[in-house]
């Protein structure tokens, strides 16, 4: 849209509707006024007229303020501050705000950070796209005909609804999916909060998003783990693994760059010649799902050139634990002295020549991982005598995995990788040779089908050469700076965590260990109905099929995947709402767009939809999600309200944005939205006396209180959310505790503190003024326990399911044809064009690639196929298809194909999308529950995985 | 009124009193087009300019935008003898594509239609978008951005026969007069970078402006202010503490693109380095580097060779632990200064009043 | 060449069809391409020697008034019509009639510094106007107005026909020709063929001035 047919828009939304956004319902009263009339604001100002032609530019190098804007809720991992230029009352443009201070003079600072599509947010606001007001349904789902609703329609409608389906079936039926857009740290939270106290079920997104770092959770008992950008100045060994930063990590990857030239050597692995690729010393090009053998093989090289950090691996990883050779088990003090700790793990310890409890042992309680006076073997055989008198061999964890490894030696793992020998001896030898290393995981490495054993490659990798806990190393998927006021802001006060209270107090530090626990038992005890939404999908929507095709495994899943499932269910290992068989009668889905990230979507079009009585879609644009969906409430932009941006680790701010115009167009913010749903369900339950409806934990829920426990007994009122604000500014004691005005005149402020360990934190480091983030430095340099069951980097883990598919220890294993026999491999990453689908149907972002989807193919699969750049595509397998065009570039591996993420089902022809064909088949191993691998939200369970999914492509017909 | 500042009168180039360049580090981009964006925002949204992109952002080896741009001639061949150039058509550039939101979103035709551009395009303004050349595994490419080159002898200067396009004195930034233009486009055949565009609305030729609203006011231009990449230096070529001086002047580590083509350009690029070949072993390949020298040649001068040697040399000194003043200049550590020191004024600053300053 | 009195109301007159237009006097006036050598233009001086511009070779001129108005019409042969600019190698089909502003005012040149000319310039892309000109000199074309020349025109058979027409006396006269029933004025005429790429100085034009008489 031109400038000029922008203004003609906003102007015609005072006067006649213009777009499926301002259908007329005969209430314009609240269309916005908000173009001054051009004539009078002109007249506001002196303008000196100095007839130069030069003044034609002049004259639009102007604005009448300019007020702080950041992109919160709006799943991107960056936080970019902005100024947001206002004239004639709509936003003119954006630019960033540069006010984000180097870490020390040692280091690049972080100005400016903002990608392409931050600087053109203003125009969503403006676009056809955009969500004005609210619409009802009218003919079939996905019909593309609607009617506008007044707000007090709507939510009366949705509130009959809920109330209808909470006292009949139970509120578990509600399905609430917030996917993991709407997480941020504004007053978006209240949403979820509002969802809880009806006792929905909670659909938890990590699951769909395939963000899960399965192999990271296994070894460190973490969810993520990350650095600040500038770290990168610390390591002189990068490796983009599964990732590219290019695309995904535009305001920081020139960190990288910038290393690159002071001297750090930066190597990419990657099938493709890829956009990173272009910038690094190296490339690795790997065969597609070959990651772990290329990290075993280094590991072989490591070991066998004598390059290890043997006392990091003696006092760090479970390397040095004792495992019994007659049943693959730790050696346990239930073992050794038959007492019921089975937790409690030993080690050999070469001064006393004797097997001796190892510290860290989850049955030790608070323990630490101090080994003075110790000396832990590594390697070599040993015998024990049991407490029932029985002797049995013992090794090493090291001794089992340097053997394995010996599969890997360059030579062999050559064929497997597609690398020369010399090249992976050469790699592994940088990698035991970096005095500082770190693995550009990202999140694409969590989204393959055995991106578990990947992880744990990489993070033996690291722990070999002792690269964990320092400056410049580590793995980087994500980690985030938390701010403590804001659970203490949002929730029932009476669910607010002592522990945590304490832990801000300092009244008492617990461990990651402990709070680990806490988490767990928190979320048991509030409610929190959380589901991965992928197991919903599996009972619900029909997915099981695929799920549990034999074909889409391992030879040796360790467990075959219906048997896995129904174990897990039985035995309460994974949560399962609704509850007791029941079908689902109503979704709500907020910010997100469950069609177009969901595993074959068309299953869930054909079999979960329709059991939906009523689907409410709250967003800002108009998804695919909104398009099948019956009642859709217009969110607030950007601009237009507060926020807190989520703060990911590589910047060391937070970022804030103001309400710096008037909502365009009669929309609201979830806070008010789910601030009047709490108020309307309370007043209609008082009516009915709804005060016990029986949740699927068994708990009564006073559905009369609903409003009371929102709003915090009358402190929170929906109409203005600066109060939350408030509180979550002046609760935190990571922001210095200051006051929100303070915070959102300068948009960003540093923090001043990592705060006490949070599940999404993991930073596990002291902040210290003038140095970059670094994570996991209260481990290696404290000494404290990781949160596993050996209280340490756990390589082994010797669950009967683990060992029967012989992933007790690190290993490779062939990737799986998800999807069927077929020649290609489709692999991708996120877009430069779009966050997830955001962005992704913007026009400039459009006219910049192809207008429409396109999957890239290397040169001689096209030509073998007959296919000329830009031909319109099939895309196929045994589980579905789409069309597109196609990209050759000689850039992609033979065998490989690349759709990047993320496409609007809508840009494909009978919004038939690229996800139609990709199961996405997770693995059995992931269902079980085994020490610290315990479902908790966003903390394992089944996980979207579609990389590598087995596909070819045909010229479509016309 | 008119100045003859970038004009060959009388066989000598009449140049400004000061020259402002641009550098742009290869090495450092990342195709996102946060310049494109930038520029399309602040500039080219008014009526006519939608297909506009003044700053781009493409993939090379690719035709670029307009398509085969660098094929089109133009520029000068000595002197003031100049080349015919080719009139780079709407759908070289590539139309501005509009979408059927409307029909997709509320046309009540739910999935028989979908979201596309209209007019099935068969080209685009970032059309090849990293496709590259080579032969997997020895594929190869990497990124230019390219805006009008505010060249010392500009080929648009010197073909307007209206006199619309002036070369300012102060700064040697090349504007068109769009009071003066009447839309005869000798500037879009001539330019041999293909770096004007006809407002067919307005009926006159529009460019590149240098920002020079925002240098008034000493705010670095948006493209380059906005570059989240930090690659895009800007100063004047006679400021000996800009690092453009020292990039171009004092290191001659920037180049020129296709210098031959006569204009005097004043944007200039650091060379793009590439990790080394493969070889038929899987092995690392160093008997020729993995872009083609010749290519590169093509694009940057005879020069070009050298310079990604001195900036392997540089590179070898930081992992050596010894300083080196080149790598710490392209590092950038403390934005703005470091990468346009005249112009680090922050643009929320300004005194937010209507009207024109000067 | 006789620009005639005739009393009919304007509407006739403004339409090139009309039969009125046979009782004019018509002039037939050979044209010449303008010579590269002296365009404005280093670009189009040193590139173009050999392209073929200049490609209308004759137009017919006429010319009546009501006492009130004058009126010119320019009839010229133009094979392949080029009207709308629908791509940027696309250029519109024009013409223009050309008056001193002083006695001396070279028409080789379009006048020279303080010997302007007065050009009446029509568009195919936009036939409805005229749009007056002042120029005194190669490459110096100023719009003053855009306003008060009126026009139509109609291609057919392989031909244009345009009428432009003006107040006789309207405006500034320093940038309008002023016109008298009973006066003489010089004028010459110049056209332009898109289909050749003909724009600015790439046009046809009759190399001499006209004597024009308006009838009293």
């Amino acid at each position: 849209m031109t400038e000029i047919s922008r203004r003609k828009f906003i102007k015609g939304a005072t006067v006649v509707s213009l777009s499926m956004m301002s259908l007329s319902c005969g209430d314009s009263a609240k269309s916005p006024k908000i173009v001054k009339d051009l004539g009078k604001s002109l007249g506001n100002f002196i303008s000196p007229s100095y007839g130069d032609w030069q003044d034609v530019y002049r004259e639009q190098w102007q604005w009448d303020k300019v007020a702080k804007g950041a992109h919160h809720v709006l799943n991107c991992v960056s936080a970019c501050p902005f100024n947001v230029y206002v004239k004639d009352g709509i936003v003119w443009r954006e630019e960033q705000n540069p006010i984000m201070d180097a870490t020390s003079d040692e280091y690049p600072d972080f100005n400016p950070r903002g990608c392409q599509k931050g600087n053109c947010t203003s125009q969503l606001m403006y676009s056809p796209t955009r969500l004005q007001y609210p619409l009802k349904r009218v003919g079939e789902r996905g019909g593309g005909k609607w009617k506008r609703l007044s707000w007090d329609d709507a939510l009366d409608e949705i509130t009959d609804k809920m109330i209808e389906v909470a006292e009949e079936d139970g509120p578990d039926c509600i399905v609430y999916d917030s996917g993991t857009a709407n997480l941020g740290y504004g007053s978006e939270c209240a949403e979820m909060v509002f969802f809880n106290y009806t006792g929905a079920t909670s659909l938890e997104g990590w699951s769909s998003a395939g963000d899960m770092p399965l192999g990271v959770i296994m070894t460190y008992g973490l969810f993520n783990v990350d650095s600040s950008s500038d770290d990168y100045f610390n390591s002189d060994l990068i490796l983009l693994w599964i990732g590219n930063p290019s695309y995904t990590r535009i305001p920081d990857v020139h960190f990288m760059w910038e290393a690159r030239y002071n001297g750090t050597k930066i190597v990419s692995i990657a099938p493709d010649y890829n956009p990173s690729t272009m910038h690094c010393d190296t490339w690795l090009n790997v065969n597609i799902g070959s990651d772990a053998a290329l990290a075993l093989a280094a590991c072989q090289v490591i070991a066998e050139e004598g390059l290890l950090d043997t006392h990091f691996m003696q006092e760090q990883t479970d390397l040095p634990l004792l495992v019994r050779l007659d049943n693959q088990k730790f050696l346990t003090e239930a073992d050794m002295e038959g007492s019921d700790k089975d937790n409690i793990y030993y080690l050999w310890d070469k001064n006393s020549n004797s097997a001796v409890i190892a510290p860290g042992s989850e049955g030790l309680g608070r323990t630490t991982l101090d080994m003075t006076g110790l000396d832990p073997v590594l390697e070599g055989g040993f015998e024990v005598t049991l407490d029932n008198g029985e002797a049995v061999k013992v090794q090493p964890v090291w001794e089992v995995v340097k053997a394995h490894i010996q599969e890997y030696t360059p030579e062999k793992a050559a064929s497997i990788i597609g690398v020369g020998a010399d090249a992976i001896r050469s790699f592994g030898r940088d990698c035991g040779k970096a005095k500082a290393m770190s693995i550009f995981g990202s999140w694409g490495m969590m989204k393959h089908h055995h991106s578990d054993l990947y992880q744990r490659g990489m993070c033996l990798l690291l722990a070999l050469t002792g690269n964990v806990g320092k400056p410049g190393a580590g793995l980087r998927i994500g980690a985030w700076y938390i701010m403590s006021g804001l659970e203490l802001s949002i929730v029932d006060k009476a669910a607010e965590p002592a522990w945590w209270q304490k832990a801000l107090l300092k009244v008492y530090t617990p461990s990651v260990r402990e709070i680990s626990h806490f988490t767990r038992e928190y979320e048991e005890k509030y409610q929190y109905m959380w589901t991965p939404a992928l197991l919903f999908l599996y009972q619900h929507a029909g997915l099981d099929e695929a799920v549990n095709n034999p074909k889409y495994h391992d030879v040796n899943p360790g467990k075959p995947m219906k048997e896995a499932i129904k174990e897990a269910f039985d035995k309460g290992w994974l949560p399962q709402f609704p509850a007791n068989g029941k079908d689902p009668r109503m979704y709500i889905h907020t910010r997100v767009n469950p069609l177009r990230r969901y595993p074959k979507p068309q299953l869930v079009k054909e079999n979960l939809f329709p059991k939906f009585e009523m689907i409410v879609g709250i967003n800002v644009k108009m998804s695919a999600t909104c398009l099948y969906s019956d009642i859709i409430l217009p969110g607030t932009h950007f601009y237009e309200r507060r926020g807190i941006k989520y703060a990911q680790s590589y910047v060391p701010y937070y970022v804030v944005g103001d309400k710096v115009v008037e909502p365009h167009g009669d929309t609201k913010t979830e806070w008010e939205i789910s601030g009047l749903l709490a108020k309307i369900i309370s007043e209609k339950s008082k009516k009915k006396g709804l005060t016990k409806i029986k949740d699927a934990k068994g708990n009564n829920l006073d559905y009369t209180k609903i409003y009371d426990k929102w709003s915090r007994d009358g402190e929170f009122v929906p109409e203005d959310d600066w109060q939350y604000y408030e509180n979550v500014c002046t609760k935190s004691p990571e922001i210095g505790n200051r006051h929100w005005e303070e915070v959102v005149e300068k948009g960003a402020v540093h923090i001043e503190d990592y705060g006490p360990y949070r599940v999404h934190t993991n930073i596990c480091s002291d902040y210290k003024k003038g140095q970059p983030t670094f994570s996991s430095e209260w481990f290696v340099k404290k000494k404290e326990c990781w949160p596993t069951l050996t209280g340490r980097q756990q390589f082994y883990l010797d669950h009967d399911w683990f060992l029967a598919a012989k992933e007790h220890i690190p290993t490779h294993k062939g990737l799986p044809k998800i999807g069927g026999d077929y020649p290609l491999r489709l692999t991708g990453g996120h877009q430069r064009w779009s966050i997830h689908s955001s962005y992704s149907d913007h026009h400039q972002m459009l006219q910049l690639q192809r207008g429409e989807p396109v999957v890239f193919l290397g040169s001689d699969d096209a030509e073998a196929r007959g296919l000329k750049d830009n031909d319109r595509v099939r895309l196929f397998n045994d589980e579905g298809d789409c069309e597109l065009l196609v990209s050759v570039s000689p850039s992609v591996k033979p065998g490989q194909c690349i759709i990047y993420h993320a496409w609007e089902p809508h840009n494909f022809k009978n919004w038939k999308s690229n996800q139609e064909p990709v199961p996405s088949v997770w693995k059995s191993l992931h269902m079980l529950q085994y020490g610290h691998l315990h479902y908790k939200f966003v903390y394992g369970g089944p996980h979207h995985s579609p990389r590598g999914t087995t596909v070819d492509i045909e010229k479509a017909l016309a | 009124m008119t100045n003859n500042t970038g004009r060959l009168v009388d066989g000598k180039l009449q140049p400004p009193t000061r020259q402002l360049a641009m550098v742009f580090d290869l090495n450092k981009c990342i195709a996102c087009n946060t310049c494109t964006i930038a520029c399309k925002t602040q500039w080219t949204r008014d009526e006519g300019m939608d297909y506009m992109w003044w700053t781009i952002t493409n993939t090379l080896p690719g035709k670029g935008t307009p398509k085969d741009w660098e094929e089109s001639g133009g520029g000068f061949i000595s002197g003031n003898k100049m080349r015919p150039g080719h009139m780079p058509t709407k759908e070289d550039f590539g139309a501005a594509w509009e979408f059927n939101y409307d029909e997709v979103f509320q046309g009540g035709k739910g999935n028989k239609v979908h979201l596309k551009p209209k007019g099935n395009p068969q080209w685009g303004p970032n059309w090849d978008e990293d496709q590259g050349g080579g032969e997997y595994p020895n594929s190869y490419f990497f990124y230019l951005p390219r805006l009008c080159n505010h060249c010392n002898h500009p080929a648009c200067v010197e073909a307007c026969p209206r006199k619309a396009i002036e070369k300012r004195e102060e700064d040697g930034v090349v504007l068109i007069n769009e009071k003066r233009c009447k839309g005869y486009r000798f500037c879009m055949e001539a330019c041999p970078y293909k770096r004007i565009f006809f407002n067919f609305e307005k009926d006159v030729s529009q460019k590149c402006i240098f920002c020079y609203p925002r240098l008034e006011q000493g705010v670095a231009p948006a493209c380059a202010r906005q570059c989240p990449g930090r690659m895009r230096h800007v100063g004047y070529l006679d400021d000996e503490n800009s690092s453009v001086y020292k990039l171009v002047k004092k290191w001659k580590v920037a180049l020129p693109l296709h210098g031959e083509f006569g204009t005097g350009p004043n944007v200039y690029y650091i060379p793009p380095m590439a990790p080394p070949r493969t070889g038929a072993d899987g092995n690392p390949d160093y008997s020729k580097p993995r872009i083609p020298p010749e290519y590169l040649e093509g694009l940057f001068g005879p020069r070009v060779n050298e310079v990604l040697n001195t900036l392997e040399t540089e590179m070898q000194k930081r992992r050596d632990g010894k300083e080196s003043e080149i790598m710490r200049t392209l590092i950038v550590y403390k934005w703005p200064q470091d990468i346009f020191p005249s112009f680090s004024k922050e643009p929320a600053d300004l005194v937010p009043v209507k009207g024109v300053k000067k | 060449m006789l620009s005639k009195k005739v009393s009919v109301e304007g509407a006739r007159l403004a339409n090139p069809a009309d039969s009125i237009w046979s009782e004019a006097e018509i002039q037939m006036v050979d044209l010449a391409a303008v010579p590269m050598a002296v365009q404005p233009s280093v670009y189009i001086s040193s590139t173009m020697n050999e392209q073929p511009v200049g490609k209308v070779k004759q137009v017919t001129l006429a010319s009546l008034h009501n006492g009130e108005d004058i009126y010119f019409k320019l009839s010229w042969s133009e094979p392949a019509q080029c009207v709308a600019v629908c791509d940027t190698t696309r250029f519109p089909d024009g013409a223009s009639v050309i008056f001193p502003l002083g006695s001396d005012a070279p028409l080789a040149t379009m006048g020279a510094e303080g010997q302007a000319v007065n050009a009446w310039h029509w568009r195919a892309d936009k036939p409805e106007v005229g749009v007056n000109n002042i120029a005194s000199g190669l490459g110096t074309t100023q719009i003053t107005d855009k306003d008060t020349i009126l026009a139509e025109s109609n291609y057919d058979n392989g031909s244009w026909s345009v009428v432009l027409r003006r107040p006789m006396q309207t405006g500034d006269a320093g940038t309008m020709k002023q016109f008298a029933a009973g006066a003489s004025t010089k004028l010459a005429c110049a056209v332009w063929s898109g289909e050749h790429g003909e724009r600015g100085g790439l046009k046809a034009f009759s190399p001499d001035w006209l004597e024009l008489e308006l009838e009293s």
